[in-house]
Formats: structure tokens, C-alpha cells, sequence
């Protein structure tokens, strides 16, 4: 397994206004996740 | 079996995580209505939303390739996965695109990134929470 690495810049515009959903319908703006706290954003393959 | 291992391995820190201010978001590829038999497998409670258009993955700059997925490396991730208990289930999302990690904190700066080389090269987990406690921490 490979280590990651720190970073220091700026989430792309284009990732803070991509928008997801979740089981019930619901869509969110990516960016409005990490507007108040910091955040794991954690990118799995699929889900099987 | 990767995305179900490291979910596992991400829930086992969300105590250390939610004690620094933080939260585990997971993005999967799949669409929405898979995500509850995901919850039902992993365990997991937390946010967890879907993205079949996999622009967020490109977004975060994440790989996209099948070989990455058939290698000798990969052969050895499953047996890992395996002997943890994470069976193989039905591919339900993109079985091209890989995975990563970032930890981002207000108003929106990457502290921390990992990009999966290949499917099962998951971010290590005390790795991300330690970069979100940094993370935390240096905001205050």
C-alpha cells in the first residue's frame, strides 16, 4: 500500500461544485461539506 | 472487497476523527440505490453519497484505467482483503475507476492527498486521521 502525502493548496473549483447524492435522492454540493469542518473525502472504487 | 476494506479501516477512526472536529465523507461510483447494501456491509453510518457521472473523481484527479485493477500487487491486496474478511461482491459502480483520499479543511484547502495506484491501494487509515488531526489542530 502506498502512503500519501501533505499538501497545502487550494480544493479545485471544479471539485467544490461537483454535486453527489445520497440514498434518499438528495443532491449536495461537494464544497459545502467542508465549509465548516475539515473533512476525510474518501473516494471508493464502487460499492460492491 | 478494496472498497469495503478500507471503509471498514476508515470507521475504525471515526471516534479519533469526530474528537477533532472532523468527518468521514465517502463518495462511491456506484448509483444511489446500492448505497444501502453498502451501509449494510461496511458498517458504516456517516455520509455516504454516489457519483455514477465520475466527475468528482476526475475532479479529484483520481485514475481511471481496468489494468490497474490485474496486477500481481492486486492479487496480493486480495489476499490481504480476504484474510480481514472482506469478500468479493458484485461490481456496483465503475470497475475502471480507482479510488484516493483527500483531507480538506475550511474553507477549502487539500492537506492531505492520496491517489490509488491500483484497486486495494487504499490510504492508510492512521495516516488520514493523522492528517486530519494536523489539519485540525493547525486551524485553531
Amino acid at each position: 500500500v502506498s502512503s500519501g502525502h501533505a499538501a497545502d493548496r487550494p480544493v479545485p473549483p471544479v471539485l467544490a461544485d461537483c454535486e453527489v447524492t445520497d440514498e434518499h435522492g438528495a443532491t449536495i454540493r461537494l464544497g459545502s461539506l467542508w465549509a465548516e469542518r475539515p473533512i476525510v473525502l474518501a473516494f471508493v472504487r464502487h460499492f460492491g | 472487497m478494496f472498497c469495503r476494506e478500507h471503509v471498514v479501516q476508515l470507521r475504525h477512526r471515526v471516534e479519533r476523527i469526530h474528537g477533532a472536529g472532523g468527518e468521514i465523507v465517502v463518495v462511491g461510483s456506484g448509483t444511489p440505490n446500492f448505497i444501502a447494501g453498502f451501509r449494510e456491509q461496511t458498517g458504516w453510518t456517516g455520509p455516504l453519497y454516489s457519483d455514477p457521472s465520475l466527475a468528482s473523481y476526475r475532479a479529484a484527479g483520481l485514475s481511471r484505467a481496468m489494468w490497474r485493477n490485474f496486477t500481481p500487487v492486486n492479487a496480493a491486496y486480495a489476499v490481504r482483503a480476504l484474510a480481514r474478511g472482506h469478500m468479493q461482491g458484485r461490481t456496483q459502480g465503475d470497475a475502471s475507476q480507482q479510488g484516493g483520499v483527500l483531507v480538506i479543511v475550511p474553507p477549502g484547502r487539500v492537506v492531505y492527498e492520496h491517489v490509488s495506484k491500483l484497486a486495494g491501494d487504499n490510504a492508510p487509515a492512521d495516516e488520514v486521521a493523522d492528517a486530519l488531526a494536523a489539519g485540525s489542530s493547525a486551524r485553531m
